[in-house]
């Protein structure tokens, strides 16, 4: 049994590239996470959502409780969440990187549902995680958009979580550098959605002023 | 030589306070202006001047040419006098952004006058702010022909360039500027609007960030970091920056139509219509302009208005399809079909390229039953179109369902 469930883990588990923060896609994408309230389970003094937030991977969230570890983004409004990306280090936080991070999303606290599970081994750098809506449904909070591309219904949501299950080497608390939440980047010119994007130059030269 | 230069800074100082108050009787004020002009002159501690020569280069202090030495004359003074009476004539029509004006005035300049950094700048700007971005591109160029060393208007240029997505002459422009001079405003404003070409909004903002710090009153950065906000949709931001703006230069329309852009996306229309009512006020024959406040009133379901709004739009620049193109999407709010699908089809035979018509058509010729005709311009819709398939395919799947709306997915 115990070889088994190795041997499925093994696909599902790609070599942790590293990425720079400028490999995050920006062009697609935009962070989304200065309009929400963060808020940590626990947190040591000094290294709580400000360093978790601040840009800079050499400060990061250390967790100071009982487990689950857990980072809650609320929005004010639902949100179109396509994608959450981690900086983490095992080289330097060891024992603290986490190896299982469970996302969850909903309208509230209470009516969170499971978007995805991701294992890591040893990461170092930007671990993207691409989110969709979790099938059949869920929740009342999260959409199946038909308009979401080929790759499946857009996740959409007002609250989402995201559970530090556990960490390498059965560590307690947890370490994480940076969090950024992506939504997608609509066209700066549009103005009415049921209208389609202007794709001559003769539209384009008075579609706006700069 | 001071006398001159001053009387030049007059003139500029004169023509500004006149756009500024919007005066009517600028002939009027304009011959006697021309006369206290020549007085000024002959007052101005007796320093002889001589006409041609440079005299357009008011900036940079380039000025000097102006009063380069000479016999004191009645003609020579007359000469200046003429020169500036024309410069001051198309500074005042191209700050009450009269742009056709401004450019017949510009044109009766002697080569030499027009051959000249500020001229064909103010020349690129007339053509840029009546959203004529190749002869814009043109006159700016051959500013920085003239006057290689030129850093004002280029700002201007990357912006042409930015509307007229040419990525790698704006990629080589920023090169060479911020080679040339990294310490001017300008010069991150172009670097800042070729990022923004790439769509890399973020690296952008820093750019024009820089250019904001060094130079707090450049009303132009505000304006470009409020539209770089607007991208990354930090409404709150863009807002602030385009206040910063207004505060520095209020008749920066640019900036009004910002914040009404801003809070036509965010549906509060009414704020939206007086934003884009502020702006109209400032450049009054400006079609993009009337084209947005016509999207607005259709959008608070004031149709005959938005209509008679667009249709003067179309009547000011008749190069603008979008006019033609809200005027059909006001009509078919209406249900005015028929006229609806007369109206795209000019705009279709004078743009035959552009999907959004096909679609709108296609969309219209449901409604009239002719599901025919819909399939055919959904299909040419989807042939032209290579990003936003899904809406298109949404409709096509739709089409034999008469009780639905496109609107209602949303």
């Amino acid at each position: 049994m115990a070889d088994d469930s190795q041997v499925s883990q093994q696909p599902a588990q790609p070599p942790e590239a590293k990425t720079e923060a400028s490999e995050l896609d920006y062009v697609t994408r935009r962070e989304i996470g200065r309009e929400a309230v963060w808020s940590l389970s626990s947190a040591k003094p000094g290294n709580g959502v400000d360093q978790l937030r601040d840009d800079s991977t050499d400060t990061y969230w250390q967790s100071d409780g009982g487990q689950p570890h857990l980072i809650n983004i609320q929005f004010h409004k639902k949100m179109t969440v396509v994608e959450i990306a981690f900086h983490l280090d095992f080289s330097s936080d060891e024992s603290y990187t986490p190896k299982k991070l469970s996302i969850r999303a909903g309208s509230s606290f209470h009516d969170l549902v499971e978007v995805t599970v991701k294992e890591l081994h040893e990461p170092v750098g930007w671990v993207r995680v691409p989110l969709f809506a979790p099938g059949g449904g869920g929740a009342a909070a999260i959409a199946a958009d038909a308009a979401g591309g080929a790759e499946g219904p857009v996740l959409r949501a007002h609250f989402v979580q995201i559970c530090v299950v556990a960490m390498h080497q059965n560590g307690r608390d947890t370490h994480i550098r940076q969090v950024k939440v992506f939504g997608p980047r609509l066209a700066s010119v549009q103005h009415d959605p049921s209208l389609l994007e202007f794709i001559s130059p003769e539209f384009e030269t008075f579609a706006c002023i700069r | 030589m001071m006398a001159a230069l001053a009387v030049v800074k007059a003139a500029h100082a004169t023509s500004v306070a006149l756009a500024a108050r919007g005066e009517a009787e600028q002939g009027d004020t304009m011959t006697g202006w021309a006369a206290k002009l020549q007085e000024s002159c002959r007052d101005g501690g007796g320093s002889p001047i001589r006409g041609g020569g440079g005299g357009a280069r008011r900036e940079g202090g380039g000025g000097g040419d102006a009063a380069a030495a000479g016999v004191g004359s009645g003609e020579g003074v007359r000469a200046v006098a003429a020169l500036l009476l024309v410069l001051s004539k198309a500074y005042q029509h191209l700050m009450q952004f009269r742009c056709p004006e401004a450019l017949q005035e510009l044109g009766r300049l002697p080569p030499q006058q027009y051959c000249t950094g500020w001229v064909l700048h103010q020349v690129g700007r007339a053509y840029f702010e009546r959203a004529d971005y190749g002869n814009a591109k043109s006159a700016l160029e051959s500013m920085q022909r003239y006057d290689p060393h030129r850093m004002e208007g280029l700002d201007l240029l990357s912006t042409t360039l930015w509307h007229l997505k040419r990525d790698v002459e704006l990629s080589y422009l920023a090169q060479k500027v911020s080679e040339f001079d990294r310490r001017s405003p300008q010069t991150w404003c172009v670097v800042g609007n070729c990022f923004s070409l790439q769509k890399e909004h973020e690296t952008a903002l820093r750019f024009f960030q820089r250019a904001i710090q060094l130079d707090a009153d450049m009303t132009y950065a505000y304006t470009l970091c409020g539209h770089e906000y607007v991208a990354n949709e930090d409404f709150d931001k863009a807002v602030a920056c385009f206040r910063m703006a207004i505060r520095t230069d209020r008749r920066h329309y640019n900036a009004w139509y910002g914040l009404g852009s801003i809070y036509h996306r965010q549906e509060k229309y009414d704020m939206a219509e007086y934003h884009f009512r502020r702006a109209l006020k400032i450049n009054p024959q400006s079609s993009v302009l009337r084209v947005y406040l016509g999207m607005v009133l259709h959008a608070n379901k004031r149709y005959l208005e938005a209509l008679d709004m667009l249709e003067l739009a179309s009547k000011s620049e008749p190069r603008n399809p979008q006019a033609s193109f809200q005027r059909a999407n006001v009509l078919m709010s209406m249900e005015r079909y028929a006229e609806a699908l007369r109206e795209l089809e000019v705009v279709r035979d004078n743009v035959p390229k552009e999907s959004a018509v096909y679609f709108l058509m296609g969309k219209v010729c449901k409604k009239l039953g002719q599901t025919d005709a819909a399939m055919r311009h959904f299909t040419i819709a989807l042939d032209l179109h290579n990003k936003d398939k899904n809406l298109i395919k949404a409709a096509v799947d739709r089409l034999n369902d008469p009780d639905m709306d496109e609107e209602e997915k949303f």
